[in-house]
Parts: structure tokens; C-alpha cells; sequence
């Protein structure tokens, strides 16, 4: 079977020059959910932007289900549905009135009944008849993503769904596109929030400065991960080991924070075997992804 | 072929006016009658015959009611795909449909059609309160009518593409377009001109769409018929090809 979406040697230099993207590689397979993390501009809206085909690439072939965007542009557009990072909505319409227009241009007469379900998921349904000006951020926000659903897309992609959405309603909503997933719906996401890519990706993209820095499945990335974060309690300061750890001392020295590279253990355990005396605490932590996300970024602290 | 698609962003378009209608379809009623008080009022009497044998209020009916459809087709697109670009919803909205660069066209300049359609009855139905008049060509004057909105149209369209704000807009439609509508021929017969500008207009295109129109209406005309028909024509699918080929490079539309 095709993947979803396959992506080869794209690349995207924008009108004033910069290089947002410089030949990413990439293969999304059918039905999985999968996660495209990065930094600040390392290029992960250009390039879902491409793949929606609302930026044009400067070069590389993007397919989505194997047919290509640009040999089919409607084709493929219909196979997709797709929020954008900054959200825009007609102010000339309500919610209601808005998802009616965005099922008729993908072909739909008559979506009542999907789209009733879609205000009652997205706890839309009290402001189904208020103009979209009226809504708060988040409840926009929630509308795009009802926007981009009206016409069941089999690959979803999401530019940061969640930014601006308060804490129960997130969870809400990540149990949909969860329940989406579990009925073959592909999914891509972007999020600055690793911890939900974590808990929901099966595999993560992570973009450094244009380029796939790591993509593996996410339990992948975290068995490989090459540091453990530990935190020691002491009973008096002792200096900060050198050499085989990172981080520092807190409390007058009597508290040390960091990580060790898991390849110099050896070190860490016996010069923690040498202060054990003084060690009222010890605490060693499962790496997440988080941690795999900073060292690829060149951002751990 | 998606149609329903083109036929639900040409309800979207025409409904983006039907919603603010005293704004679109009611302030260019109130003008058309205000210029009927001053002209009809004030100086009709003396400026005398048109040609023809037509009073200068019958000459000038058609005149405004042209007027009323160039400038509002040219608004719908322009003003609508401005907005658009302003808050951010081109890509969303627009750019990630399945619908092709023919069928967006199609769907804009359709509904520019509808509000030109509708501002050039109002006008003619309010007119006709104040003038006498009969309708000569009812195909010439509906088929003018709808040429008219349509190239007025894809102007407004190939103008919002261009333009990076509102201000752009503005002044495409204050520098170009209404001098070019006030010199062509919607207040005088090219033979109120004196002597050596009397060719003057024949320049102007919106000249030859004016006197097709005023001919439907009142069966005569200041040019003939058939050549500018076929050119307004030619003119309105160039523009149409052009449109859609903007739109089909994404150009200003898609960074
Ligand atoms: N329209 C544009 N014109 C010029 N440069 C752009 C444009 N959009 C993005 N860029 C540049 O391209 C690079 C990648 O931007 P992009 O928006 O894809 O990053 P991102 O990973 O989505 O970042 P963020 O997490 O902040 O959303 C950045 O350097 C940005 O400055
Ligand atoms: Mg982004």
C-alpha cells in the first residue's frame, strides 16, 4: 500500500532568501499519527504549508496517498484536511455557517448530521449560531480544526492544534483525533507541547534549521537516548563531577541536578559509589522525549 | 469536476454581500438618486438634447446604472480578496481547496455578476421613476449588462491578486477606474465634446461597453454594435485566462 503522504528531497527557499527547508525526506504510512517537532522556524509549517499546497516548494516531490500534488492538485487537496498555524475565519459567518460553506466546497450537499456531531465533539455546540468574530481563541482555534474535518479527510494535518486551548478541553480534544486515529484516519501534527507528542505520536519527525535532525517511532528515539537525567540529595556539598555528567549544583552544593551519558556510567556509578556516604537521595529519570527533542536541537540545558 | 465545490464558494461570495446589502446594494441606490435630483432637478433642463432625440436624463439612466455595475463588480472581487489577504484566511479559505484555478475564477466573477446584476436593476427600477423610458434590446441590454460585470469583475479580481492592502485597492479604483468611468461616456454623448475631443472617448474601453449598454436601453448608440461586441468579449476571456493562470502560480498568493 502507498504511504499517506511521502515526501523526497523537498526544498523551500522563500521570495526574501531564507532556506526553510533544505531537503527534508519523509514517509508518513497509512493510519499512523505522527509528530513533527522543532524549534522556533526550523521549518515545520512550511513545510505542512506545501504538503496543504497553499506554499509553493522551490523543489522535491510531495505524494499524498501516491498521487502527486502536482500532478494532481484538486485530487489530493480532497484527500486532506488541514488547519494552518495562524488562524483566520470569515467574519461574515457563524460557526455553523461557516463549516455548512467548507463541506460544500469539498463537494458535500447536505453534512448536517456530521457536522452537529463535529460542534458537539469540539464543545462548539453552545456557540454553533455566534458570529466566528465572537469567539474566544481557543474556541477558534477548535473551529479550524472542525473546518479541516468537515469533509472526513483520510490525512489530517494539524499546525499546532493546541496552542491557546485551556488544559480539560485539549484533553477533549486529543480524545477525538485519538477516536479519528483509531478509524484509520492518518494524522500529522505539529506541537510544542513534546510531552502530548510523547503520549500520542507512534512516530516523531524532529526538524532542526530545514533538515530532519531525527525520525524514528517514538519509543525508538527514547530506548536510544544516550542520557538519563539524575537528581542527588547530599548531606554535604561535594564538587560537580566532571567530565561524564552535565548540570549543576544547587543548595550550597548540596543538591546536584543533570545528566549523564548513559556510555560513561561506569564513571558516574563509581564516583557516585565514592560520595554514596553523603547521598541522601538518588534519582534517576526515564528519558523523555523531551530530553531526545533538546540534545537533537542543540538546546539542553 | 467538483461543482458543487464551485457552485458552495460562489454562494459564499455572493452571500459575503447579500449580508452588509445596505452597504453593497443600497448606498449605490441612494446615489443613483441623487444624481437624478441634481441632473433632473437642477440641470437637466439646461443642458437640452442628447442626439437621438433623447431628453438628457433618458441618455443619462443607462449612463449611471453602467456606472452602478462597473463599480460594484469591481468592488465584490477586489474588496473580497483583499479581506482575505488581510486577515490571514487566503490559505485556508481559498488556496487549500479542491476546486481548480478556472473554477475559483468562475466562482468570483459569478458573483460579482450577480451584485453588478442587481445594482444595475435597482438603478434602472428607481430611474424609472424620475425618467420615461421603454427598453429597446432586452438581450443586448442583459447580455451587455453581464459582460460588463464580468470584466469588471476580473479587473477587481487581477486587483485584489495584485494588491498588497487596502490602500492598493483604493487607489487602483480612485486613479484608474473612475476617471475612466466618468470619461466614458456615462454623463455625455461624445458630441457635447468640443469639436477636437470629440474621438477622445473612442480610446477609452469602458467607452464601448457604456454605448452597448445605453443601446439596449434606448436603441441607439454612438458606435457599432457588433465590433465592439466581439471585443469586449476577447477582452473579458483575456482576462479570464490571465486570472486563472495568476492564480495558478500562486502569484502574490502563495509565498
Ligand atoms: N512567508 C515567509 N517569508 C519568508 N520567510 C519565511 C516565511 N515563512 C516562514 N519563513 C521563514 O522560514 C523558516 C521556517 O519557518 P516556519 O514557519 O516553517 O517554522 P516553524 O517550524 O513552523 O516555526 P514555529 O514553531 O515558530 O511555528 C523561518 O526561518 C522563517 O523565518
Ligand atoms: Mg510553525
Amino acid at each position: 500500500m502507498t504511504p499517506a503522504l511521502t515526501i523526497v528531497g523537498l526544498a523551500k527557499r522563500y521570495q526574501n532568501g531564507a532556506d526553510a527547508l533544505q531537503g527534508v525526506d519523509l514517509e508518513v504510512g497509512r493510519g499512523e499519527f505522527f509528530a513533527i517537532l522543532g524549534p522556533n522556524g526550523a521549518g515545520k509549517s512550511t513545510l505542512i504549508n506545501i504538503v496543504a499546497q497553499v506554499v509553493t516548494k522551490s523543489s522535491g516531490h510531495v505524494t499524498v496517498f501516491g498521487l502527486s500534488i502536482d500532478k494532481h492538485p484538486q485530487r489530493t487537496r480532497m484527500l486532506l484536511g488541514f488547519t494552518p498555524q495562524e488562524i483566520a475565519l470569515d467574519p461574515f459567518f457563524s460557526v455553523r455557517e461557516v463549516l455548512r460553506h467548507h463541506s460544500g466546497y469539498y463537494g458535500i450537499t447536505d453534512n448536517r448530521a456530521w457536522i452537529d456531531e463535529l460542534l458537539e465533539r469540539l464543545d462548539l455546540a453552545p456557540h454553533a449560531d455566534k458570529n466566528s468574530k465572537a469567539l474566544s481563541g481557543g474556541m477558534r482555534r477548535r473551529l479550524t480544526i472542525a473546518k479541516a474535518l468537515a469533509h472526513k479527510p483520510r490525512l489530517l494535518i494539524l499546525d499546532e492544534p493546541t496552542a491557546g486551548v485551556d488544559v480539560a478541553l485539549r484533553h477533549s480534544l486529543w480524545a477525538f483525533v485519538r477516536e479519528l486515529h483509531r478509524n484509520g484516519t492518518t494524522i500529522i501534527l505539529t506541537t510544542h507541547y513534546i510531552e502530548e507528542a510523547q503520549e500520542l505520536a507512534e512516530r516523531v519527525a524532529i526538524l532542526r534549521a530545514g533538515q530532519v535532525a531525527a525520525c524514528d517511532r517514538t519509543n525508538a528515539l527514547l530506548a536510544s537516548f544516550g542520557y538519563r537525567r539524575f537528581a542527588i540529595e547530599l548531606r554535604a556539598a561535594v564538587p560537580f563531577p566532571a567530565g561524564f555528567a552535565s548540570g549543576s549544583t544547587e543548595a550550597q552544593g548540596r543538591r546536584i541536578v543533570g545528566e549523564f551519558a548513559v556510555g560513561r556510567g561506569q564513571e558516574f556509578f563509581s564516583w557516585l559509589g565514592g560520595i554514596a556516604d553523603k547521598v541522601v537521595d538518588l534519582r534517576i529519570d526515564q528519558p523523555r522525549l523531551e530530553d531526545v527533542f533538546l540534545h537533537l536541537t542543540g538546546k539542553q540545558t | 469536476m467538483n461543482w458543487y465545490g464551485n457552485w458552495a464558494l460562489f454562494r459564499r461570495e455572493c452571500q459575503r454581500f447579500l449580508r452588509v446589502w445596505l452597504q453593497t446594494l443600497g448606498a449605490p441606490l441612494i446615489s443613483a438618486m441623487l444624481y437624478f435630483a441634481i441632473f433632473g432637478a437642477a440641470l437637466g433642463q439646461r443642458i437640452g438634447d442628447a442626439g437621438h432625440g433623447f431628453s438628457y436624463l433618458q441618455f443619462l439612466v443607462p449612463g449611471l446604472a453602467a456606472m452602478g455595475i462597473i463599480q460594484h463588480a469591481f468592488q465584490n472581487t477586489s474588496s473580497s480578496l483583499i479581506q482575505m489577504k488581510y486577515l490571514g484566511m487566503l490559505q485556508a479559505d481559498l488556496l487549500a481547496l479542491p476546486l481548480n484555478p478556472a473554477q475559483i475564477v468562475l466562482a468570483f466573477t459569478a458573483a460579482a455578476m450577480v451584485r453588478g446584476a442587481l445594482v444595475g436593476i435597482g438603478i434602472l427600477a428607481i430611474s424609472r421613476l424620475f425618467v420615461e423610458f421603454t427598453i429597446a434590446d432586452p438581450p443586448l441590454l442583459i447580455g451587455s449588462a453581464l459582460i460588463m460585470a464580468a470584466i469588471f469583475g476580473l479587473v477587481g479580481l487581477l486587483t485584489g491578486i495584485w494588491a498588497k492592502n487596502f490602500d492598493q485597492v483604493a487607489l487602483v479604483g480612485n486613479f484608474i477606474l473612475t476617471p475612466m468611468v466618468y470619461l466614458g461616456g456615462v454623463f455625455f454623448a461624445n458630441s457635447m465634446l468640443p469639436a477636437g475631443w470629440q474621438k477622445a472617448p473612442l480610446l477609452n474601453p469602458i467607452f464601448y461597453l457604456v454605448d452597448l449598454f445605453r443601446r439596449g436601453l434606448l436603441g441607439a448608440g454612438q458606435t457599432p454594435p457588433e465590433g465592439a461586441l466581439i471585443a469586449v468579449s476577447l477582452v473579458m476571456a483575456a482576462l479570464f485566462i490571465v486570472a486563472m493562470l495568476l492564480f495558478r502560480l500562486g502569484w502574490r498568493l502563495k509565498s
